[in-house]
């Protein structure tokens, strides 16, 4: 307990404790109730307990973590949504003339390009790009998440497939501008 | 564990942490007098002083790790029971003026009976009778008062002038005046 400070003696300074202090101090308060003994201990337990839950909770998600790498939001089925919503708004667009091989007649390989489209056409290459884009990220993410959760390869085969129906004829300039992204640029 | 008065607050402290029921008892039961003492007599009222005790004895648990010493467990309670009661104090509603202390005294309160300790103190208002009961009984200074009430020091030393003063008018007897 803080001592109080006492007045020096004959000092009236009005701001330092009274003598008499000691005298509060040692006035008897009345003891706690019983029920606050009982509430508090309910209260710990309570406490205890939910702290042994979030313990149990956070070894159960550790071990798991342990076993399969950390817990991730599927983020590929996102990007391959997105890119595949893109696709098919810009797939018409840049669909070959009925003479020309369909891109969807032609599924392709990792590396492979549909017929030409409409190249040359700024805005419509800008479009190619955006979509390439989208598609290369959600390439990159399905691989990745591929690889923790096992996912099947369907998924990335279809996105081959949008990339593919997106693509240009490959030229000396457009083969640089539509590669595939850097995927540590990501 | 059995929580004898052997046993320090700082393994007690360790050990209810660790969900040791028997030692958070005997910390409980080892000072709740002390901190329910100054709750009761700074608030006034049992169930808001009850709740302070209750409110504080289970942050100690989340603060075990910056009482690096048992011995200061006390003091650590204590001051966060103040501190609790202010801030109490502050939410309830704005300070009203202790005028209640003239009366009292003109009605022959002795600050030595402390039998008539708790009826001088619930005569107060709430602000002036914390201030009174820190400053006079824990020791507890102006700049501390003024910075916990988020008010002057010269606001502090008024009212604890102010209450000292006529307190002092009724005291005769007293060595130092």
């Amino acid at each position: 307990m803080t001592t109080p400070r006492l007045p020096p003696a004959g000092d009236p300074a009005p701001n330092t404790a009274p003598a008499w202090a000691d005298a509060w101090r040692n006035a008897a308060a009345p003891e706690p109730s019983a029920e606050l003994e009982a509430r508090l201990m309910a209260a710990f337990d309570a406490r205890r307990d939910a702290g042994r839950a979030a313990s149990t909770e956070a070894s159960r998600i550790e071990v798991r973590e342990r076993r399969i790498g950390p817990t991730r939001p599927p983020r590929w089925a996102l990007a391959f949504a997105a890119s595949a919503a893109l696709a098919a708004v810009l797939v018409p667009a840049f669909a070959p003339a009925p003479d020309t091989e369909g891109v969807a007649a032609t599924p392709t390989s990792a590396d492979g390009h549909a017929p030409p489209a409409s190249v040359g056409d700024t805005a419509a290459d800008d479009a190619r790009i955006e979509a390439l884009v989208a598609i290369d990220r959600a390439l990159l993410v399905y691989r990745e998440q591929a690889a923790v959760d096992g996912i099947e390869a369907a998924g990335e085969t279809a996105l081959w497939q949008a990339r593919a129906s997106v693509l240009p004829a490959a030229g000396a300039d457009d083969a640089t501008r539509f590669a595939p992204i850097d995927p540590i640029a990501l | 564990m059995d929580g004898g008065s052997a046993i320090d607050d700082t393994t007690l402290l360790a050990a209810a942490r660790a969900g040791d029921r028997g030692a958070f008892a005997a910390l409980y039961r080892r000072h709740a007098a002390a901190v329910h003492g100054l709750a009761l007599r700074v608030l006034g009222d049992r169930s808001a002083a009850e709740d302070v005790v209750q409110d504080v004895f289970l942050r100690a648990l989340d603060h075990v790790a910056l009482l690096r010493d048992g011995d200061r467990l006390a003091g650590w309670l204590k001051r966060s029971a103040a501190n609790a009661c202010i801030d109490l104090i502050r939410r309830r509603k704005p300070q009203a003026d202790p005028e209640t202390l003239d009366r009292l005294v003109d009605e022959n309160a002795d600050p030595f009976d402390a039998e008539r300790l708790p009826a001088l103190l619930d005569g107060l208002a709430p602000a002036t009778r914390a201030l009174l009961w820190l400053f006079v009984v824990e020791g507890w200074t102006h700049p501390e008062l003024a910075e916990r009430f988020g008010r002057s020091e010269s606001w502090s030393k008024s009212i604890i002038s102010r209450a000292l003063r006529q307190l002092r008018a009724r005291l005769p007897e007293e060595p130092d005046a």
